[in-house]
């Protein structure tokens, strides 16, 4: 088994539009299936 | 159980959530932080009134709070730990419920196997928190923010604050109240039904000593 530290989410501008954001962000590593499961 | 709370400087003029109409709070969006922030101020502010900025992971909302970016910020541990320890205040903290998200490829037994881990881990902390608590501090990236503004120890933090216990399924009554909830502050297209949001078939309740 393998752990795999979540990526810090890039540098994005300060907004205060959520859909400026992207909701995937914080889970990077699962999005690009090197991980099989995290916490959230 | 996870938990974030709406923190202001020592100097800050706000002692409750009502006084923070328009004023700018960091959070991170799609995430704890904001879900959170809007189901604490939504009590207290009409929708217009709130101004929650995107300021990312908690050590830029945490940096925002105390150079004075944003009036308040939703942090949660040991970033709370540290922003009290410092003179900050919460205004209002709410808990929540963490999960563990599994993909379709993960098999049954992995699965089982992690969860009865995440039990045994549950009854090793709960027995005695703050012989764990220096995983929460030595962090690599919370040890660089809290050596910033010196230093946290097992001893300031909060017990009660962290609450641990087994894993259960969602409850189709939390799934629905929760997804109209989402649809209400359109962070939720229509178009999802519970079914695609929630995969219980993993989820069955494991004996702690199995």
């Amino acid at each position: 088994m393998e752990f795999v530290q979540a990526q810090l989410n890039p540098a994005i501008s300060n907004t205060e539009n959520p859909e400026e954001v992207n909701p995937i962000l914080g889970h990077v590593a699962f999005e690009e299936t090197r991980v099989s499961i995290y916490r959230a | 159980m996870a938990s974030q709370a709406i923190l202001v400087r020592p100097d800050s003029p706000h002692y409750y959530p009502g006084t923070l109409g328009n004023k700018p709070i960091a959070v991170q969006f799609h995430s704890g932080s904001h879900y959170v922030a809007l189901r604490l101020l939504e009590g207290y502010l009409p929708k217009e009134k709130l101004k929650l900025v995107h300021y990312g992971s908690p050590k830029f909302r945490f940096d925002a709070l105390m150079n004075g970016e944003v009036e308040a910020a939703a942090l949660m541990e040991p970033y709370i730990a540290l922003a009290e320890k410092l003179g900050c205040r919460a205004v209002c903290e709410g808990h929540y419920l963490g999960a563990e998200n599994a993909s379709n490829n993960m098999d049954h037994e992995t699965f089982e196997a992690i969860n009865r881990a995440v039990i045994k881990a549950v009854d090793m902390i709960n027995a005695n928190k703050r012989q764990y608590l220096h995983y929460l501090i030595d962090e690599e990236r919370f040890a660089s923010v809290a050596a910033k503004y010196g230093g946290l120890t097992p001893e300031d933090f909060h017990l009660p604050r962290l609450r641990y216990f087994y894993n259960t399924p969602y409850t189709d009554e939390i799934v629905e109240d929760t997804y109209n909830w989402m649809l209400r502050w359109d962070l939720l297209t229509d178009t999802a039904c519970a079914a695609d949001l929630v995969d219980n078939r993993l989820a069955d309740p494991l004996p702690a000593d199995d």
